[in-house]
């Protein structure tokens, strides 16, 4: 008559019922018995038949005790009280659950930094060691995105980066104890929302098919004005250089030697002034734009326009642009100056209030 | 003369173009509440009040006074930046593998070209620039592209081989040590494996020769090819790791292992040379490449 087997068991918590599964090949099983010894002492602390058809038998919570080692053997019988042999003995632990957690992450938090450094506590009050873990990142919808693969149980960090600014993760942590008692940290929710540097710069990648590499050019112009004072900046958005002899210069990695069109718009210009100056810093030749008004025969005001002035073999070379009502104050003029070779097309536009 | 004037008939009369055309290197805004400066070298668009707001390779300055004088495509100077990362992934996928970081200390450091030598063939990756501020890292800014190159190469830090030429079938054994364990009582055995071992370990075989090539035509270095053959053996042999690399898309990080053959084939300057090569590491993983001496970034996870 064959004997009812019973497979490695992983240490269980003892304050929790346990269901303990066998195999059996033979006849009908009606009843099983269980016998539970302490391993040190040989003393039996359980034994229990019960009555079922099921191969499995229920260990009742708190009858056996933490941070001890117990064995256990089953035998079954048939409808005829007649026993099976008893089956192979097996040796197992209890232990109290461990805890795996993040323990510099909390459900719901903001992470203010493009990676996280996820930090790993693990706790067993019997000393049970952790073996090793995986980190998991999941989008918002509960994807998976990145896995960190196994992580020996001695390091509790591990780095993810590349998180983009305001995202929903999740992150979750599963892993095993050294006798295998499996661990997870459940699905850890936070929001990636940082103030980060940002550059809109150019990044090329070429196929080099002789050598089977990319080559990885960056195109980044990083161009910073001078103010002689303090900028006032309206809105966030404009600056009122306004205040007589107030000016912005842009003199450092800047060249322009070929054909250009240039831009610029704003309000309040100052009448009859400079407003945009451009100039060769070795010889002085300058190219200078001006806001002027047209005046009526009693020297009023009544029409504005703008007027290029740049240094020619003749002299003096001027371009008007047509001219325009007198704007308001909230007006944005709009100036469009275009050089090919040696030939200028100046233009000016009312883009009316800001 | 006409009506006692010569009024064309000065030195300067007939110049065609009276302007200096100089170059510009100083510009200066005052006396108005400026929105935005920008300044192209395109000259062939039409005429429009809207002022662009992509940056591109044409542009040379644009100003937008947000709150800062910055004019360039970056809202950020050498003083606030330490660092450029150059970082590579397969697109379609998440995990970013650092290749380069570039201190910043002076403004023409932003401008580089690096060689990435460790992508696959017919693979489709994105690279990414990614300024570092305070070991904080900023925005991905990102390119893709998909490689492409014909042939087998064996590549390091410093040297890349080649051949596209007599290429033997590539068919690397992939290696798993397990044990079989026939217990008496059983029917069924026990396969034992203990560990993660689990790699490639294959042999190339090759005709390596020098060649250059001139628009159509390709000139093969015969008479020292043995001299060619002789340096690449030694740089095989020389103890370092090496990525290889075939054009469908397999790669693999390695060490040559065992002895080099070389064959003749029908003619004694069409030799195929032979070598065995074991995985050593992950060809996709910073930490791999930089343990081997194939790239010069350490970042921690990746």
């Amino acid at each position: 008559m064959s004997a009812p087997i019973i497979t490695t068991i992983i240490p269980f918590d003892a304050i929790l019922e346990y269901i303990l599964s066998f195999s059996y090949t033979g006849f009908q099983v009606r009843k099983n018995r269980i016998i539970i010894k302490n391993n040190a002492t040989n003393v039996t602390v359980f034994d229990e038949t019960i009555t079922s058809t099921l191969l499995k038998h229920t260990i009742p919570a708190n009858i056996l005790t933490n941070g001890t080692t117990y064995s256990v053997q089953i035998q079954v019988y048939d409808i005829d009280n007649n026993a099976s042999p008893f089956s192979n003995t097996i040796v197992f632990s209890c232990l109290s659950t461990p805890l795996l957690s993040f323990s510099n992450l909390n459900n719901g938090d903001t992470v203010k930094e493009s990676y996280i450094n996820a930090q790993i506590s693990y706790t067993q009050s019997e000393g049970e060691l952790l073996n090793n873990y995986q980190v998991i990142l999941y989008n918002y919808a509960k994807q998976e995105i990145y896995n960190s693969g196994t992580i020996s149980g001695t390091i509790l960090t591990t780095l993810i980066s590349g998180l983009e600014d305001n995202s929903q993760y999740y992150i979750r942590a599963i892993g095993e104890t050294v006798n295998h008692i499996p661990l997870d940290t459940g699905y850890v929710s936070f929001l990636c929302k940082y103030l980060k540097p940002s550059t809109f710069s150019f990044i090329e990648p070429k196929n080099n098919e002789k050598e089977a590499s990319m080559s990885i050019s960056s195109h980044i112009i990083s161009i910073e004005g001078v103010i002689n004072g303090t900028p006032i900046y309206i809105d966030n958005n404009m600056i009122d250089l306004t205040e007589n002899g107030l000016k912005v210069v842009f003199d450092e990695a800047f060249s322009l030697s070929e054909d250009f069109t240039l831009h610029i718009q704003g309000k309040n210009f100052t009448s009859y002034t400079d407003f945009l100056i451009l100039k060769n810093s070795q010889n002085n030749n300058i190219i200078t734009l001006s806001w002027m008004n047209y005046l009526d025969s009693t020297r009023t005001p009544y029409k504005s326009y703008a007027k290029l002035s740049a240094n020619g073999k003749l002299g003096l070379y001027t371009l008007f642009t047509e001219r325009i009502n007198i704007p308001s104050s909230t007006d944005i003029i709009h100036f469009w100056l275009r050089r090919v070779d040696n030939n200028y097309e100046f233009k000016i536009a009312n883009k009316g209030g800001a | 003369m006409f009506f006692g004037m010569s009024f064309i008939g000065s030195t300067n009369s007939n110049f065609a173009s009276p302007i200096y055309r100089d170059d510009v290197d100083y510009m200066e805004v005052k006396n108005g509440i400026i929105d935005d400066l920008y300044l192209t070298a395109n000259v062939t668009d039409a005429y429009t009040t809207e002022i662009p707001t992509i940056w591109d390779y044409d542009t040379i300055l644009h100003a937008k006074f947000e709150g800062d004088l910055f004019a360039g495509n970056a809202d950020f100077s050498m003083n606030t930046v330490s660092h450029l990362r150059v970082k590579r992934r397969k697109k379609g996928t998440y995990k970013w593998v650092t290749l380069f970081e570039i201190p910043i200390n002076k403004k023409e450091d932003f401008n580089f070209t690096k060689t990435d030598r460790y992508a696959r063939g017919k693979t489709e990756y994105e690279w990414a620039i990614v300024p570092v501020l305070n070991g904080t890292e900023g925005n991905y800014n990102i390119a893709s592209l998909t490689t492409s190159f014909e042939g087998i190469f064996i590549v390091d830090a410093n040297k890349i081989y080649h051949s596209k030429y007599n290429i033997g079938h590539i068919n690397p054994k992939r290696q798993k040590p397990s044990t079989v364990v026939v217990p008496i009582d059983r029917r069924y055995p026990f396969v034992i494996s203990n560990g993660e071992v689990n790699y490639y370990s294959g042999e190339i075989k090759a005709t390596f020769i020098e060649e250059s090539v001139d628009g159509e035509d390709t000139a093969f270095n015969f008479e020292r090819a043995w001299e060619y053959r002789d340096g690449f053996k030694d740089w095989l042999l020389n103890g370092s790791p090496k990525i290889i690399k075939y054009d469908d898309g397999r790669m693999w990080l390695v060490m040559v292992t065992g002895d080099i053959d070389e064959e003749t084939d029908g003619h004694w300057d069409n030799v195929k040379t032979t070598f065995g090569f074991t995985e050593i590491g992950d060809c996709e993983s910073n930490q791999d490449l930089y343990n081997n001496g194939l790239i010069d970034v350490y970042m921690d996870g990746e």
